[in-house]
């Protein structure tokens, strides 16, 4: 779950900083940041989301409960 | 009877866009990530007087040059565009004026998009195989900069412009090509022009008179169904993927392509990229492939391949097929 994070966390530019599941996205999660998680997603989880679902996400815990409700 | 490609010609624009030209418009952050994520350095772009047309038919006359017995005794041509000369007639009938092509030849368009080099030579090979025609020349290309907004991110850095030029004609030696060819119209909506045909014809000067793409969910569609059509297609013609030669993806995004072969399986020698020297070039993306990247190969012994389409409609089409002894495989400029 750790290179989730990680790799997540370079998904969204973030300095020096690792993503935890209390994240809050803001205005991270941009056209391009949706794409490259999708990518993560899938190769991690083997689960593919869908660009909606994953634009209404607010925290990484919301991401984490949409792979588990799709896994 | 099958089929067989005796040549290929691309032919480009000679107008280069780099991905700075397009800092006046967007801010240099987002140009930098888009050229990241997508892997367009440039394409090239069509003059406002330069057509579609005009781009494929300078690419069948070289190549009417190029192969044994010319292509003026050619039984059809299909046109596969977007970006038609007019809306009426069809495109194929301005290749056939200005190429000089027998009364006796049938004349069809196919507004297709990314999908529609493989649809093109789907259709050839049914005439072909059909019995009724022995000498196709399929005509598939673009002019997508002509509906691009250069303001939209989502859009105006990804595509480029082409036209192609292919020869097809009977053979007794060539096995069958398979075909796999499908569509989800759900997709209408995800990749679309709005304005300026007959459901609202009138412009309205704002992002309907333009390309839209919804690119996550185009993205979505593209995992989902072109990793298992690549399974589909071997499974089809009795092979593993990775007993193709090469598989020729449409080039849609980088990050994408590269996703989609570690997800088949494939090795990555076996799907070349080249979308960071012309951008998108939608029905043109397979044939520039062949004329670029794997030219040497397909003039070389037969091999198989698989090429892949997918993109507007939602569509898909796919072939596995034998290529080799072309004739001729070169890109040309206008």
């Amino acid at each position: 779950m750790s290179e989730f994070f990680e790799e997540l966390s370079e998904i969204l530019e973030l300095e020096d900083e690792i993503v935890t599941p209390e994240f809050a996205f803001g205005d991270k999660m941009d056209s391009l940041a949706v794409v490259s998680t999708i990518v993560l997603v899938d190769e991690q989880f083997n689960v593919l989301l869908d660009g909606n679902e994953l634009v209404a996400c607010k925290t990484v815990q919301d991401v984490l409960d949409l792979i588990k409700s799709k896994g | 009877m099958s089929s067989q490609i005796v040549g290929i010609i691309s032919c480009l624009p000679k107008r280069r866009i780099q991905n700075d030209f397009f800092e006046a418009n967007i801010d240099s952050k987002t140009v930098h990530d888009i050229a990241k994520m997508a892997g367009v350095e440039t394409r090239y772009w069509a003059s406002e007087s330069e057509t579609t047309a005009d781009l494929c038919i300078h690419a069948a006359q070289q190549l009417g040059d190029k192969v044994t017995g010319g292509i003026s005794d050619c039984d059809a041509v299909i046109f596969v565009t977007q970006t038609p000369d007019y809306v009426l007639p069809g495109s194929s009938f301005v290749a056939h004026r200005q190429l000089g092509l027998p009364s006796d030849c049938t004349c069809l368009d196919i507004n297709a998009g990314c999908s529609g080099y493989v649809l093109g030579l789907s259709l050839a090979h049914d005439l072909i195989s059909g019995g009724r025609y022995k000498k196709v020349l399929l005509l598939a290309g673009d002019t997508i900069s002509k509906t691009l907004s250069v303001e939209d991110r989502s859009t105006a850095m990804i595509f480029g412009d082409a036209g192609t030029a292919t020869l097809i004609t009977a053979s007794e030696t060539t096995q069958k090509p398979k075909f796999i060819i499908g569509s989800d119209s759900s997709g209408i909506d995800s990749l679309k022009i709005e304005n300026g045909q007959f459901r609202s014809a009138v412009k309205t000067n704002d992002k309907d008179d333009y390309l839209y793409m919804d690119g996550a969910s185009v993205f979505n569609f593209t995992l989902k169904s072109i990793p298992k059509l690549i399974k589909d297609l071997a499974k089809l013609d009795n092979k593993e993927p990775t007993d193709f030669a090469y598989v020729l993806m449409h080039q849609a995004n980088a990050f994408m392509l590269k996703h989609i072969a570690k997800k088949a399986k494939l090795n990555p020698d076996q799907v070349p990229i080249n979308i960071q020297d012309f951008g998108n070039t939608s029905s043109a993306t397979l044939p520039l492939l062949l004329c670029s990247d794997v030219r040497e190969q397909i003039q070389g012994p037969n091999q198989p391949y698989a090429l892949l389409g997918f993109g507007v409609g939602f569509s898909w089409a796919a072939v596995s097929m034998e290529i080799g002894n072309v004739q001729c495989a070169e890109t040309v400029f206008l």
